[in-house]
């Protein structure tokens, strides 16, 4: 659109030059005019000075030339709608021309001034607009004028100004090769680095199209295409400048190399000019390619999985270290010794002795491969934790005289793996306490019963001494039921002191189904306050299997606390809890609850520590509860169910005899 | 009619209400017990006082529901809590429930019996109230609709002529009325037979259908 304005500016200017035929008549509004007037009409309708006349208050026109109709290309018609030049009215010159044209009407007879309209295809048009007001009683009340396309002049205004002014200088210095394209992808302009580049004289280039130089240049493609038909000032195009694009470049004789592209969009009056950077990457590519090859080689040698290679003449006891051997060990660059009595030197007291004499042996005598674990003396006296393999160089079946030791520090995973051992045995305690924390309420409760019924019954008692003539045998019937319920209590605090029990207990032939039932009462109070319908779920004759009780029941405690978090607040809570054999021999927890169900996307990583979605838990759970079960060499999952809920289960094999 | 109070236990804890049962046993009272808030809903109620010591955590219908259920029915009866594991938003409702206590346990034969007789007074005054409501009641309903139109009227303070003005009759007719329902309500005085209708909850009615008794439970 924009060439197409371009176009039509290049017909006009103020030249009277007679244009093609095709024009409208006059419109019947002149019919009453003189035939001089008509004549004249005639003639500017033959050019492309629009002859209009509208009314001065709100512009909307009453006779417009029928060249209109080209200019911007609506019909006619349109033209005469109400608002019409104002809806037409480029935005950015809208304020200024409405200020200009009140004032203008106020103060005199006729204006001149210049302005942008945008035609029906969004091309955006500059007009010369000459007016002549005529007033009726002092107010002004009919206007008259000539509109003027003047896009040609503007936009070659616009080109001196950009290209001579700005672009030119700043091109000629820019170190890299540029190129300034026009909108309509033709090479505006290029500077001497461009021309060296691409192996043409400037003049050669100007005005040959971008896709010659550099096909395929995806960015410059939609910059332009954003840009189409929008000549002046128009809005940003979505492509960023300044990310430098791999493309391929062709030079005079269709030399083509390896090169990086990067634009710049200079919005201009005339129009959008890019500026494109073009730059040569194949000595660098060769060089990246070297580099890449000579990384392949460390990296054959270091697909052990080293840290340092150490390359060893044992004729010598020369050691050339590959890798950051000093820094390793904090020394400064070549402190570390470079020898091989120097690094045997090195090694821990209690180490070196062993790991000199595999040297001696394997090295020196067989010359054969070796590897070895050591502690190494650093710097600051510290120890590091290495392993070694070294292999001999093979030379042409020679007896070889080179080994190749693959060096890896191994010390962070050796702290990392000892932490990692205590830190989950002080989660799984932190988890077990905190779930009993939960707990404690229910516990109390458990324990206040028997003790309330301790406490009646001897006060009855010493009530039933009170009286004259005691009955031995109701004292003896309220004593016997203290006895029961002091046992009754020791052993809830039994449960709860193996439940806190920190160390690992030994594995013994268990009933699962009476352990499962076993937390079932523990958990009794806690159940029934939440309101919580238990449903169980039990194989009769189930045959002992072996576990540790403690943390069996620990897995289910933690399966029913989640169970009943699942569960909060709702009406009908139910909890299914069972012990099922399988066919194989297995035996099955379960517990289902009838809660909003797990969500898939966490379905996955349930088992992970710290995957919570409680805001107050560890998180640690459900990952004890998977350590737990397959320490006994069991299998955990959990699935949601059909109707709602969710299950969570584990199966432990079947017990063998105990050893 | 007997006055022996009963002590009702409710309790799912088989070892604590034997010993709670016991204890009240050795102390004299007379005592029924149940293993739920359901079984003592489907007792029978002994028509004379008592008072229920109730477990809070129940399965089932927990002792604070029952309490709630039994404020609601018009039969009202003073609550002694027994708790395992109580907590202040707990004894709170049951205390604003009208409980007579709230005890932790294990709790002590003396705050237990204490309270038992605490609750058996209060039990004790609600019967001896609403059995006097239910006898003025019975009075009050042997009267003709007339003598209780006069009733209505004399209470709000109207003299015998007055009182002959608005039900158009002579003064000497509502004079024979009145002495019949002070004698049928046994009140001795104006005084006592104002004071029987506040807790009957009459209301004066002009003229017409006599007023009758609101809902007596309202009245304590």
């Amino acid at each position: 659109m924009g060439r197409d304005a371009t176009a039509t500016s290049s017909m006009t200017e103020s030249t009277m030059s007679a244009q093609g035929a095709g024009h409208d008549p006059v419109a019947a509004a002149a019919s009453a005019a003189s035939p001089r007037e008509i004549g004249f009409r005639r003639l500017l309708e033959a050019t492309s000075i629009i002859q209009w006349e509208a009314d001065a208050r709100t512009r909307d026109f009453t006779y417009v030339g029928s060249q209109a109709e080209r200019l911007l290309g609506f019909p006619l018609d349109e033209w005469y709608q109400p608002a019409f030049w104002l809806t037409r009215l480029h935005p950015d010159d809208r304020e200024r021309v409405l200020r200009f044209r009140e004032e203008a009407l106020v103060e005199r007879e006729a204006y001149e001034l210049e302005y942008r309209m945008v035609g029906a295809h969004g091309e955006v048009l500059w007009l010369h607009d000459v007016v002549a007001v005529e007033r009726v009683d002092g107010e002004p009340a009919i206007i008259r004028g000539f509109l003027i396309d003047v896009t040609g002049r503007k936009r070659a205004e616009g080109i001196a100004r950009a290209s001579e002014a700005r672009l030119g200088q700043l091109l000629e210095q820019a170190p890299d090769a540029l190129i300034a394209v026009r909108a309509d992808g033709s090479i505006a302009f290029v500077n001497r680095q461009a021309e060296r580049l691409f192996g043409y004289a400037g003049v050669a280039l100007v005005g040959r199209s971008f896709d010659e130089l550099v096909p395929g240049y995806g960015e410059l493609r939609r910059l332009l295409d954003a840009d189409r038909g929008m000549v002046v000032e128009e809005s940003v195009p979505p492509v960023k400048p300044g990310q430098l694009k791999p493309v391929e470049a062709i030079g005079a004789g269709g030399r083509r190399f390896p090169a990086e592209a990067d634009l710049n969009p200079l919005q201009t009056d005339e129009g959008l000019v890019v500026v494109i950077t073009v730059r040569d990457v194949s000595a660098r590519l060769a060089a990246d390619t070297a580099l890449r090859e000579s990384e392949e080689r460390f990296r054959i040698a270091a697909a052990l999985g080293a840290d340092i290679i150490a390359e060893i003449d044992i004729r010598s006891g020369a050691v050339v270290w590959f890798g950051q051997v000093d820094a390793a060990l904090g020394y400064e660059r070549g402190e570390f010794p470079r020898t091989i009595d120097g690094w045997a030197g090195q090694l821990h007291p209690e180490d070196r002795e062993r790991v000199v004499a595999d040297v001696q042996r394997h090295v020196y005598e067989r010359r054969e491969g070796l590897s070895a674990e050591f502690r190494i003396q650093a710097k600051d006296l510290s120890y590091r934790h290495w392993t070694v393999r070294a292999a001999p160089r093979s030379e042409d079946g020679r007896r070889p005289t080179t080994f190749i030791a693959v060096c890896q520090d191994i010390t962070a995973e050796m702290v990392a793996r000892t932490e990692a051992l205590q830190h989950r045995d002080a989660l799984a305690h932190v988890a077990r306490v905190s779930a009993l924390g939960e707990l404690t309420g229910a516990l109390a409760h458990e324990l206040n019963q028997p003790l309330a019924a301790m406490l009646s019954n001897a006060q009855a008692a010493l009530r039933m001494l009170d009286t004259s003539s005691p009955e031995p045998s109701l004292l003896a019937e309220v004593l016997r039921d203290i006895v029961a319920d002091d046992r009754r209590a020791s052993a809830i605090i039994q449960r709860l002191r193996a439940l806190m029990r920190h160390d690992t207990t030994a594995r013994e032939r268990i009933d699962l189904a009476q352990e499962v039932r076993e937390v079932r009462e523990v958990v009794r109070a806690a159940l029934v306050d939440r309101g919580v319908t238990v449903v169980p779920d039990f194989d009769a004759d189930l045959p002992a299997i072996v576990a540790d009780r403690i943390q069996i029941q620990q897995v289910v405690l933690n399966l029913i606390n989640n169970a009943m978090q699942a569960m909060e607040g709702q009406d009908d809570a139910r909890l299914v809890l069972g012990v099922r054999g399988r066919e194989d021999g297995w035996q099955v927890v379960a517990v289902s609850d009838s809660g909003s169900g797990i969500p898939p996307s966490r379905l996955r990583s349930l088992f992970e520590p710290f995957e919570t979605s409680r805001s107050d838990g560890l998180g640690m759970g459900l990952s004890i509860s998977r350590t737990i079960v397959e320490a006994h060499g069991g299998e955990i999952g959990a699935e949601n169910l059909r109707g709602g809920g969710a299950r969570v289960q584990f199966a432990l094999p079947p017990g063998r005899p105990a050893p | 009619m007997t006055d022996e109070a009963t002590v009702f236990v409710v309790d799912d804890d088989p070892s604590v209400r034997r010993s709670v049962v016991r204890l009240l046993q050795t102390a004299g009272y007379r005592v029924a017990n149940f293993d739920s808030a359901e079984a003592f809903l489907e007792g029978e109620r002994s028509p004379g006082p008592g008072c229920l010591v109730l477990d809070v955590r129940m399965s089932g219908m927990t002792g604070l529901q029952l309490q709630r259920r039994l404020r609601v029915s018009g039969r009202p009866m003073a609550v002694v809590f027994i708790t395992g594991h109580g907590d202040v938003p707990m004894s709170v409702a049951a205390m604003k429930g009208g409980a007579v206590d709230f005890l932790l346990k294990p709790f002590d034969d003396e705050a237990l019996l204490g309270a038992i007789d605490r609750a058996i007074t209060r039990d004790r005054n609600w019967l001896k109230e609403r059995q006097e409501l239910d006898g003025l009641r019975s009075r009050y309903d042997r009267l003709t609709p007339r003598q209780k139109q006069v009733f209505s009227l004399v209470v709000t303070g109207l003299l015998n002529k007055q009182v002959a003005a608005q039900l158009g009759t002579s003064e000497k007719t509502i004079k024979v009325h009145r002495a019949r329902v002070m004698a049928t309500m046994r009140a001795g005085s104006l005084a006592d037979l104002v004071r029987q209708a506040e807790r009957l909850q009459l209301r004066p009615v002009s003229n017409g259908a006599g007023s009758g008794p609101s809902d007596g439970t309202k009245v304590q």
